[in-house]
């Protein structure tokens, strides 16, 4: 028998404003003014958009099911489904026993209260009593490791912890279906790894059923049992992680019979006499090797070199594209000249905040001059999604998403704001400064 | 192994989208999950005065200030008959029963409105949460309450009479508090609902308990009103919650047990009606916000 069933799912949103059918307008002699409508008069629908159809699927007990699918495809609508969170708008799912969603992390979670109060909120949020609650205190306090901390306000927690602590109350509170949504791949590599242990030991003991919402393949390679790719709201492929995940990577990016031709210099070896680029990675403001990362986390792109001889100078250029277009090109300010034979990690760091939610590919060239100059290319070197986390940016798109100061000035008052370029101005002015 | 079969049977559940749960389902589930109405209550409670250089001083400023101005204006300019009683004690007494009504309905309308980040994120029954967000409208009347006891010494210290009544009318006094509680929360099932979906909605119940306010004996007593009108007063359900928690406090005014179930019946009615209609719109007004 089937943990979750879900059957012939669809979920209609309307974008856009809803208008009023018809505005009417009362001449009021020197204008025209719109008579506003009675509330209850019938409202005209944005356009409607299907964040989910025809999805069936069906999970036996003790399964993890990734869900990939690119920005929009339907991964947390399916997710909001399940957990009740929104009504879908077709189809039924059918589910055997208590569902737990980690949906946002810490949502239901009051900064204001002690960690030991927001345990019992959040089961309380699932529907769970204070005397369940009570008998696994300890459990849930020994694997998040907030011992010491149990009284204090979680606003005073790292995100850590935050992150252990939500879930451990999760797991601790006997799910038989964990809905998780992006959240088990932004701990620390080592609570990760305890996280998907105690996972697996659940999904073996009591047939725990996981449905994982991920941006980052090489955690959903490594979690998940089975894939469901979503595209466009509808199932794309549904089968074994390390094809599904291979075919997405590869509609991802680009590549396969409909790779479109980048625009690339020679594609040369990456190795020469001098040097060898030994990897390409994108890495986490803390080192972890990432496959792909929220918009708000500072991130690098660490390029491995293997270098042959002590006295080579080594420089490093980066490419980095999107959409098929250049983004940016980077190079190291300075050479540097490792003195012995040996690897080394070259870093370029980028902050939080600058990226756009879209897909990159970065092309490395490595300069080694010794004497004469010699290049060591990677093309293609590596490729990495960037998605939102949170709802903070208002207007996205684009290929980078900075953070740019803003400013009003009042330019009537202030002469500073004058229409009239700097250099327009009186000779006299300039010779005084001078 | 068939243990677990046996449970899973049993807990199945099933999501369709049109068939939610019914009305006693959503009775059961909201008794189910009432612990978390204190998580709501508290969240809502800090929003009240942050941001605010006076802060915790509002708390005080905001009930007393009409309170004030009230006394001087209707008690003295004006000079409302109050039974013998202090008219500062009877109007003190009637804001506390009002604020009870008003306070907590202003509040429960943003119910919906207050908690949107949780409710995309997370399921459990939103009728919680007019409840929950009436708890910042607690807060004036438990101020004025205070003062209420402090007055009441200090005119039984200054005048050496206890204008309290010390009378077993005085085990009356939770009934009409009950009431102006059960008609807030009544009220604002439906309003929050419309509150989510238009922000004007506040200030539109803002003018009409504005009149409510002056067509309820809350600043001056039901006698003073034309005999042949009493039977539109005691239309409203609020006249009678007025007039009883003063005659439990003082012995003034009108105790009628008939109008009291009447409105009984007319929260209840609202409540039930409210809570139907809150739990058959909720999911598309969630899905709007």
């Amino acid at each position: 028998m089937n943990r979750l069933t879900v059957d012939g799912l669809g979920k209609r949103y309307y974008i856009g404003k809803e208008q009023r059918k018809e505005e009417k307008f009362v001449n009021l002699g020197f204008r025209k003014v719109a008579v506003p409508r009675a509330p209850w008069s019938r409202l005209q629908r944005g356009r409607e958009l299907w964040a989910l159809r025809h999805v069936s699927f069906a999970v036996p007990p003790g399964t993890i099911l990734g869900i990939v699918g690119s920005n929009g495809a339907g991964k947390s609508t399916l997710l909001k489904v399940i957990a009740k969170v929104t009504r879908p708008t077709e189809g039924r799912v059918v589910g055997h026993g208590r569902v737990v969603s980690l949906l946002e992390l810490g949502a239901g979670f009051n900064q204001d209260f002690s960690a030991r109060e927001n345990i019992y909120m959040n089961a309380a949020m699932h529907g769970i009593s204070r005397a369940e609650v009570a008998r696994k205190l300890d459990e849930i306090v020994a694997f998040a490791e907030v011992e010491k901390f149990l009284d204090s306000q979680i606003r005073h927690y790292s995100s850590g912890m935050y992150l252990r602590l939500a879930f451990s109350v999760a797991i601790n509170m006997n799910p038989s279906i964990l809905l998780a949504d992006e959240i088990l791949a932004v701990g620390d590599i080592a609570f990760q790894e305890r996280c998907l242990q105690r996972v697996q030991e659940e999904a073996q003991r009591t047939g725990l059923t996981v449905l994982f919402v991920s941006h980052d393949m090489t955690a959903i390679s490594r979690i998940c049992d089975r894939v469901l790719w979503l595209q466009a709201g509808e199932i794309a492929k549904l089968g074994d992680a390390g094809e599904v995940v291979g075919d997405y990577q590869d509609a991802a990016l680009g590549r396969g019979a409909a790779a479109p031709a980048l625009d690339l210099e020679r594609q040369g070896a990456h190795v020469n006499r001098q040097a060898e680029i030994v990897s390409v990675r994108l890495v986490s403001g803390d080192g972890r090797v990432l496959g792909a990362a929220p918009v708000s986390e500072a991130l690098s792109i660490r390029v491995r070199v293997k270098v042959a001889r002590p006295d080579v100078a080594i420089r490093c250029l980066l490419d980095v594209h999107a959409k098929n277009v250049l983004v940016f090109k980077a190079a190291q300010p300075e050479e540097f000249t490792p003195g012995r034979k040996g690897t080394f990690d070259i870093h370029m760091k980028i902050p939080a905040q600058f990226l756009s939610e879209t897909m990159y590919t970065v092309h490395v060239n490595v300069t080694t001059r010794n004497g004469k100059l010699g290049t060591v290319a990677m093309p293609n070197a590596l490729n990495f999604m960037v998605y939102g986390s949170d709802d903070q940016t208002l207007y996205k798109g684009g290929l980078i998403n900075p953070r740019l100061e803003w400013a009003v000035n009042d330019a009537d008052v202030n002469p500073g704001g004058s229409d009239t370029p700097d250099d327009v101005e009186p000779a006299a002015v300039t010779a005084d400064s001078e | 192994m068939s243990e677990t079969t046996q449970t899973a049977r049993v807990d199945q559940w099933v999501i369709s989208a049109h068939q939610g749960p019914d009305f006693v389902g959503r009775v059961r589930e909201f008794w189910h999950y009432r612990s978390i109405i204190r998580f709501f209550a508290e969240r809502a409670f800090k929003t009240l005065y942050s941001r605010t250089q006076l802060g915790w001083l509002w708390l005080l400023i905001r009930p007393l200030a009409p309170l004030a101005a009230g006394a001087i204006i209707y008690g003295g300019i004006m000079a409302v008959p109050s039974f013998g009683i202090p008219y500062f004690l009877f109007l003190l007494s009637s804001s506390i029963i009002w604020m009870l009504f008003d306070g907590p309905l202003g509040w429960g309308t943003r119910g919906l409105e207050l908690n949107r980040h949780i409710i995309i994120k997370l399921y459990f029954p939103r009728s919680v949460l007019p409840m929950a967000t009436m708890a910042p409208g607690l807060s004036d009347p438990m101020v004025l309450s205070g003062l209420l006891i402090l007055s009441l010494v200090g005119y039984a210290w200054v005048d050496g009479t206890s204008y309290l009544a010390w009378h077993s009318g005085l085990l009356l006094l939770p009934v009409p508090i009950v009431l102006a509680l059960m008609l807030a929360f009544g009220i604002a099932l439906w309003t929050s609902v419309w509150q989510a979906r238009a922000r004007d909605t506040r200030f539109v119940l803002g003018y009409i308990t504005g009149f409510w306010f002056f067509f309820t004996p809350v600043i001056y007593p039901l006698s003073i009103v034309p005999s042949e009108y009493h039977w539109l007063m005691w239309l409203n359900p609020l006249t009678s919650i007025v007039e009883s928690f003063r005659w439990s406090l003082f012995r003034i005014g009108v105790l009628s047990p008939l109008s009291l179930l009447t409105t009984w019946l007319t929260a209840m009615s609202v409540i039930v009606s409210g809570f139907w209609y809150f739990n058959r719109v909720e999911a598309v007004t969630a899905d709007k916000m």
